[in-house]
């Protein structure tokens, strides 16, 4: 994987309409292999934003769709919406099947954004919040049935931090250990290079919608 | 008229569909009918040295699905990732079909026939003008048994050179020539059930939660099960190996050999050693010192037995004198307390102590003194040959126990722990090969550093690579590839894909693999597992075993393999099993295997296996009231081997201020040939990275992914920075992993070896880094 | 021969219209209709790179927002 951006030539135009149409083809020819994958965050109408990306709501206003970011980004993790995206259509999204967010420590897309859509005040990697990763399917995770998988684990950004693994007991076998990656939203920033590499066709870690943590009285 | 498979598929394909939207649906009956209907077979894992089985779901000619074995003693049931994604690894786009034979800078498509005739006439010419010294085969600790067993029986019964050698000589050698020397037979007197019999396990320079996986979640276990266990992680970097122990200390590059020598002082020191043991089992010796590094071409360095002095045990602790904690901590870099408090761990007698290791100790120019002095530490306490209380160097491969070292596919080795320099294993193994004994040279052959050396030097002129990527995976390998570029060896691969060695063969040969064909594995606790054919290979492809024997009948050596073609396996294990039998090594008929998730040697006289080897409470070899007994070293003795302190061959200086050290991770194997074709394998893990420092990494103004050139003297390569990612070197140290295909990290490696068992040190060279 | 399990996402509204346009397209099953909008389908095709022209043929179909495949076959079976 190339860190150099290799589209530098090319109008925006036909960087818009290659980034909008390519990825489910290329999905096709590339892999070639078993079965290919449907995004169930997409499912729940979550869109994965740039880091920085301000609430929502207020985005979609903010974004003036001049597709800075996407050509600031040297993964080119962030790809600019189409039609599919309605209302949205041409504002900037990350698919983290295809590619995630690597987290650049000097956040060249925040940089790059005229707008205000993505928040200026955010320095820290740690601190930004596209969204947390969430074990959807546990009872398909290679890692929770007992194999040696934490991939999602190992290739976490935030290794020990978002993703911890909590050893236990496998029961089944009476002499191995069960190392289940657990994830801690309070430290996740949604980047999706967990459900990047989730070695299942169907990835069993996705980034869904950050929630706020709920504040109560109770103490421990 | 039932429903056509064809319906089923498609019926599958709505399922899925329709459970991806998350709409329940039951699965349509004659969906499930498809995944009827499929054979399962039992077979080990064909990637690292644990063994685990599996087993194979086969329908249509087909690998379908492949899940853990259950009924596998060593896994049950479980697998590593790579393992999961195993049947895959056969069904890459570039499988090699056909025989493939050099015309110019082309490969041309050939037949058996022209590839085999052609290898034959290169040979015979050679064999001619040069004599059958000039000509070699290099093969694999992924190779069965049956094809290690046909690959020395070809070169040393037949050929009449001991130009054979495996790739096992880079990652176990160092652990076979102190098996050898202290104890007078290769492989382990413990296994598997130490891991979870023990309280207290040191690592030594090995990431067990990567290398070893299915292994390491079992000894996590005991520690989940029992929380007085302790795991103590000694090495150069924090892997997620640490990241599960009790403590992990520090150590610097080549620091073990300062470590286990000071531990070994306090151990002597205080009298915390168990003088009836050493008394009964313990003879000391002093070795041959100031040792080369191999660098310079035909040098040669062997420890004969006038090299070798005698000492008693009094000589010996005034020797270890000068080793005090505070000469280990200078050299080592552990903390003098540290030292103290470890040997206090190591003589504990509420403790079962259990030291592993792997290729941080065996990759060592001073890899063989790194295990003497391990083993050391279980002489003098007498911690060894009892249920969860022993040393166990872990192996690399599937079959370099099995293969490599019991058939003894080495320039040196005979089958059983014989050697081609002994008259009478000569002549033993002569008898059972039906030949005239002097037909296997008594010469040693060229081992693999100066194999390949000596294809530089115009003086190997065919050379004969199965199963296995030196072209990848040896050190300073460029001087190599210049070499076989400039075609001046005839070099025949014989693989099951396109790899950086078939790149500059003459004659590529496809081959069967894994279940393509019968065979048998060994793996790191002396456990033997056989399994089936149970597809055909695609294409042309044959059986290494095939394609040797077809090349002996060119070289009118075909009466050395007169098995039927249907009683093949079973005949030639016959053949193989006599070796074994009555020296403590003994294998079971074949049939056996057949039936059984492995065995593990010695088998016993009502046909059980061996967990426990030298003590009577579980070797039939050892006599009921004798307790512990080395019965195949000389006298019943073993040795603890003087051995001090030397530098690694080259250290970080001025120019290349940084230590580089290579490994594996857990996602890919080897070379990668395999798992770089798994998509899902490629897509966890795409890309060999480099591991930096934070610190460091913030000095040179380097950030995670950034682009970084490595360089040593010998070569360069680029690679994205990894920082604070799985792992983490000590600082003054960058990793890296050698599965890339595309990245030739070994092109940096320095070729010095250890002299004794002549394994490179992949672990120690100097680089500077830079942004890129 | 390749065979898919396809999951077309259409705009609500639409989706019934879709589907009975879908269901005249050769190699192309429908499955299922999803009142949000989502159609099940099964296609199958000769070959991988006619699947990805099929693929895109559908996507252009007015009111598709997406084509997401969940499933992909591609054994050689003449059964």
């Amino acid at each position: 994987m190339s860190a150099e951006p290799t589209y530098t030539g090319i109008t925006r135009r036909q960087f818009l309409k290659g980034g909008a149409i390519t990825p489910i083809a290329f999905m096709l020819a590339g892999s070639g292999v078993a079965t290919v994958y449907l995004r169930p965050a997409d499912a729940q109408g979550f869109t994965l934003r740039p880091p920085g990306a301000i609430a929502a709501k207020r985005f979609l206003s903010a974004c003036i769709r001049c597709g800075k970011c996407a050509q600031a980004c040297p993964y080119r993790s962030i790809r600019m919406a189409g039609g599919e995206a309605g209302i949205g259509i041409g504002t900037p999204l990350i698919t983290p099947r295809e590619m995630p967010c690597y987290l650049c420590s000097d956040l060249p897309c925040i940089k790059a954004c005229p707008s205000g859509a993505l928040d200026k005040e955010l320095k820290e990697i740690e601190k930004i919040r596209m969204g947390t990763a969430v074990i959807i399917d546990r009872e398909s995770c290679l890692s929770i049935r007992g194999l040696r998988c934490e991939v999602c684990y190992r290739q976490c950004p935030l290794i020990d931090k978002a993703i911890t693994i909590e050893p236990r007991h496998n029961t089944r076998t009476g002499e191995h250990t069960i190392m289940e990656p657990v994830v801690h939203k309070e430290k996740c920033v949604g980047c999706g290079i967990c459900e990047n590499s989730c070695v299942l066709p169907k990835p069993v870690i996705v980034v869904q919608k950050s929630v706020e943590t709920q504040k109560d009285s109770y103490e421990f | 008229m039932g429903l056509t498979r064809r319906d089923f598929i498609k019926a599958s394909a709505a399922a899925a569909a329709f459970a991806a939207v998350g709409v329940p649906v039951v699965r349509p009956k004659d969906a499930q009918a498809a995944e009827a209907g499929i054979t399962w077979g039992k077979a080990p894992c064909r990637y690292c040295g644990v063994g685990c089985c599996v087993l194979v779901g086969v329908k249509g000619g087909k690998i379908v699905a492949t899940k853990g074995d259950p009924a596998g003693p060593v896994n049950k049931g479980l697998n590593c990732i790579k393992g999961y994604f195993l049947s895959k690894a056969l069904y890459g786009k570039d499988r090699l079909t056909t025989p493939l034979i050099r015309k110019g800078n082309k490969m041309v498509e050939a037949s058996w026939d022209e590839a085999l005739d052609l290898i034959a006439s290169k040979y015979k010419e050679a064999i001619a003008a040069h004599g059958p010294d000039s000509v070699a085969m290099y093969g694999s600790g992924q190779w069965t048994i049956h094809e290690g067993y046909t690959a020395s029986k070809l070169m040393k019964g037949g050929i009449g050179t001991n130009n054979l050698e495996p790739n096992a000589r880079l990652c176990m050698a160092s652990a076979v020539v102190a098996f050898m020397n202290t104890f007078g037979s290769d492989e382990p007197m413990g296994c598997y059930d130490d891991l979870d019999l023990g309280d207290t396990y040191i690592l030594w320079g090995a990431n067990m939660a990567e290398a070893h996986p299915v292994l390491f979640s079992r000894l996590i276990d005991n520690k989940l099960k029992h929380p007085g266990v302790k795991l103590i992680d000694v090495a150069t970097r924090k892997t997620r190996t640490t990241k599960m122990a009790d403590e992990y200390i520090a150590m610097k590059p080549q620091g073990d050999l300062a470590a286990i020598n000071a531990i070994i002082h306090v151990i002597l020191r205080d009298k915390l050693y168990d003088e009836a043991f050493i008394k009964q089992h313990v003879s000391f010796k002093r070795g041959k010192e100031n040792a080369p590094y191999g660098l310079k071409d035909k040098e040669v360095f062997n420890e004969t037995p006038a090299d070798i002095k005698n000492l008693t045990f009094d000589e010996y602790k005034e020797l270890m004198k000068q080793f005090t904690p505070q000469w280990g901590e200078k050299l080592s870099g552990i903390p003098a307390k540290k030292i103290e408090e470890l040997a206090r761990i190591y003589s504990d007698k509420s403790r079962k102590v259990n030291s592993l290791w792997t290729m941080g100790v065996n990759q060592h120019s001073r890899g063989v003194w790194v295990n003497n002095l391990i083993y050391n530490l279980h002489l003098l306490t007498g911690k060894i040959c009892k249920p969860g209380e022993n040393p166990l160097s872990l192996t690399g491969q599937p079959s370099a126990c099995g293969t490599a070292r019991e058939v003894g596919t080495f320039a040196h080795r005979l089958p059983a722990d014989m050697v081609v320099m002994n008259e009478a294993h000569r002549k033993k193994t002569a008898g059972i090969w039906g030949i005239d004994p002097a037909k296997i040279s008594a010469k040693v052959g060229l081992h693999t550093m100066e194999m390949f050396r000596a294809i530089d030097r115009n003086e190997l002129k065919c050379v004969w690579i199965q199963c296995t990527n030196p072209f990848q995976s040896l050190p300073n390998v460029s001087r190599l590839r210049k070499a076989a570029e400039a075609r001046k060896a005839f070099i025949v691969v014989s693989d099951i894909y396109p790899t950086k060695s078939t790149e500059v063969a003459d004659v590529i040969l496809p081959s069967a693999s894994w279940v393509e064909k019968e065979g048998v594995y060994g793996n790191t606790e002396r456990r033997t597992q056989q399994w089936f054919k149970m597809i055909e290979p695609p294409g042309k492809a044959k059986e290494d075993t095939w394609q040797m024997i077809e090349f002996a009948k060119r070289m009118g050596l075909g009466h050395l393999f007169p098995y039927s073609e249907k009683g093949f396996y079973k005949e030639m294990w016959e053949e193989y099993r006599q070796f074994t039998i009555g020296v403590g090594k003994d294998l079971a008929p074949y049939e056996a295997y057949a039936k059984v998730r492995g065995m593990r040697w010695p088998i016993k006289p009502d046909g059980k296996e061996t967990r426990w080897r030298y003590t009577e409470a579980d070797d039939t070899n050892v006599k009921t009231g004798e307790g512990i007994k080395f019965y195949k070293a000389p006298g019943n003795k073993v040795n603890v081997w003087f051995r001090p302190y030397e530098p690694p061959a080259e250290s970080p200086d001025k120019e290349y201020p940084f230590w580089f050290c290579t490994g594996r991770l857990l996602e890919h194997w080897h070379t990668g040939t395999m798992t770089g074709r798994v998509p899902e394998l490629k897509r966890a893990v795409s890309g060999a990275t480099i591991e930096i420092h934070p610190e460091d990494a913030k000095q040179m103004g380097i950030k995670n992914r950034d682009m970084v050139r490595i360089t040593s003297r010998r070569g360069s390569v680029v690679l994205p920075a990894e920082i604070n990612g799985r792992s983490t070197p000590e600082k003054g140290s960058v990793f890296t992993t050698f599965f890339d295909e595309t990245k030739l990290i070994n092109e940096l490696c320095i070729d010095a070896f250890d002299p004794l068992s002549k394994e490179p040190d992949f672990k120690k060279c100097a680089v500077k880094v830079k942004k890129a | 021969m390749p065979v898919s399990g396809i999951v077309l996402n259409c705009v609500a509204a639409r989706v019934n219209d879709i589907a009975l346009r879908l269901a005249e397209v050769r190699c192309l099953e429908v499955h299922g209709v999803l009142p949000d909008g989502r159609i099940v389908a099964v296609i199958e095709a000769d070959t991988v790179d006619d699947e990805v022209a099929l693929v895109s043929e559908i996507q252009e179909i007015e009111d598709v927002i997406s084509v997401q495949v969940a499933y992909h076959n591609f054994e050689d079976v003449n059964a």
